[in-house]
């Protein structure tokens, strides 16, 4: 039922964007049949994508891990702006196509833009929004525990700005969307899901992101993010009523270091998810329902060394820490995960990373990762 | 008592994205740093903090007018810094 959804739903999204194009289309050709000047730069089209693949070593098997590919076809008419992602990935059922984002925008006279429709990460913090893909990120995978505790997707409106305070630049991202829902699956009961078509209630979820950046002619910037919705549980449930708040901090700086040769990347995020564990009816969960995950990244790339062949290369260390409650008998468990890897760049979008992977209660893996953006 | 925390929780939360908006509202959307920072500079300072700056002859002007607006989306850029960072990459 909810995958028919959000196929009609996607479906919809996709017939209207293309009809705006055919009128946009159309009317340009009026224009032009009418003996006015034709305007070639009204309607314009891009494609995007990113692609990686890789292999895993440890000390039990090697294996080829799967393909990841995602195509996101991208128009822009005038001031509307519309972009989609459809993603190819295998399973053990099989092959599988997925769809997501599908948004349109708006951009008013003073440069804000309103957003609608799904989008595939909220500005939750940056690293699902931004630095997940493998063209970008500098290891061959991503932090411990982001991928279920910060990498929300969601249905809604967004607002976003951008704009000075004296020196500072100010960003902000204000959105309303359905919210998440409680999980109540056998290992992960009180974890909070997301990107479902249909919201489960009527209680919407409030919040955005604002970042800073303070400093001139410096690319340094901190975040803060904070969600919050009054209800996350099914109507009739136990679940009920139970609230949540999630919250992330972020910072992120790129300097380029003449006396080390070169660049560094220092990034990190700090995600924390709080869901009540109880209604005005009574405790609902037997646990605190409190989780975190966070990372941080270093990277080096001597991008001006005399050596061709160093300049091309990237160094980086990544720590990542997810913690989740321990009576909650999660599948998800608190570990650490640190991770060593050299990255080789073949141009500015192209790259081969071999990565060290050391986690807790893990067999240690060695990760070899092509990517590429489309 | 739950629901009093409740509703102070959302009221300041509600306060915060309104004093964001206000704020926002009174920020300017030009500054003097960015008038005199030219379009390559914005470019290499904006694109290289999330990743490679990619060469203006990796599109073309037409998809150059898509892309840009997909990273204002993306980094937040400001109108001034996509209109240099644009007509920097579309010239080359």
């Amino acid at each position: 039922m909810k995958k028919s959804y959000f196929i009609f739903a996607s479906i919809s999204l996709f017939v209207l964007g293309t009809c705006l194009f055919a009128v946009n289309s159309a009317k340009a050709q009026s224009s032009t049949s009418g003996g006015q000047v034709f305007s070639p730069g009204e309607t314009n089209f891009a494609m995007l994508g990113e692609f990686s693949y890789g292999m895993n070593v440890t000390k039990h098997n090697t294996s080829f891990v799967e393909p990841d590919l995602g195509i996101m076809p991208l128009y822009r008419q005038g001031n509307f702006f519309f972009e989609a992602g459809i993603g190819a990935s295998f399973s053990p059922d099989g092959p599988e196509l997925g769809v997501g984002p599908i948004n349109v925008s708006y951009m008013l006279p003073n440069g804000w833009l309103v957003r609608a429709g799904h989008f595939d990460a909220l500005p939750f913090g940056r690293f699902p929004r931004t630095y997940d893909p493998g063209w970008i990120n500098p290891m061959a995978t991503g932090p411990a525990g982001f991928d279920d505790i910060g990498g929300y997707d969601d249905f809604g409106v967004q607002l976003q700005g951008s704009g000075y305070l004296g020196n500072m630049r100010l960003r902000t991202f204000i959105s309303v969307t359905n919210g998440p829902m409680i999980s109540t699956d056998q290992g992960s009961v009180g974890m909070l899901t997301s990107g479902s078509v249909y919201d489960n209630n009527k209680a919407k979820m409030f919040g955005g992101r604002m970042s800073l950046s303070p400093f001139q002619n410096s690319n340094f910037s901190v975040g803060l993010s904070e969600y919050y919705t009054g209800n996350v549980g099914d109507p009739g449930t136990q679940y009920k009523g139970l609230a949540s708040n999630i919250f992330a901090v972020d910072f992120n700086w790129a300097p380029t270091v003449t006396s080390l040769n070169g660049f560094l990347r220092l990034r990190g995020q700090i995600n924390d998810v709080h869901v009540d564990n109880s209604t005005n009816n009574g405790t609902v969960l037997g646990f605190k329902d409190n989780s975190s995950a966070s990372y941080g990244l270093l990277a080096y790339q001597p991008s001006m060394s005399s050596n061709p062949i160093l300049q091309k290369l990237m160094f980086g260390f990544m720590y990542s820490h997810v913690n989740t409650p321990s009576q909650a008998n999660w599948d998800l468990a608190s570990t650490s995960q640190y991770d060593m890897g050299i990255t080789y760049w073949f141009n500015w979008r192209t790259n081969f990373k071999i990565d060290y992977d050391i986690q807790e209660n893990t067999t240690n893996a060695l990760m070899l990762q092509f990517a590429m953006q489309l | 008592m739950k629901s009093r925390s409740k509703f102070k929780l959302l009221s300041s939360l509600v306060s915060l994205f309104i004093g964001s908006l206000l704020l926002l509202s009174a920020c300017s959307t030009t500054n003097k740093t960015v008038a005199n920072e030219s379009g390559a500079q914005l470019w290499s300072q904006k694109c290289q903090s999330c990743h490679n700056a990619p060469p203006p002859n990796q599109f073309s002007p037409q998809q150059w007018d898509v892309v840009i607006y997909h990273m204002k989306i993306k980094a937040n850029l400001t109108k001034p810094e996509m209109d240099k960072i644009v007509t920097f990459l579309k010239q080359r």
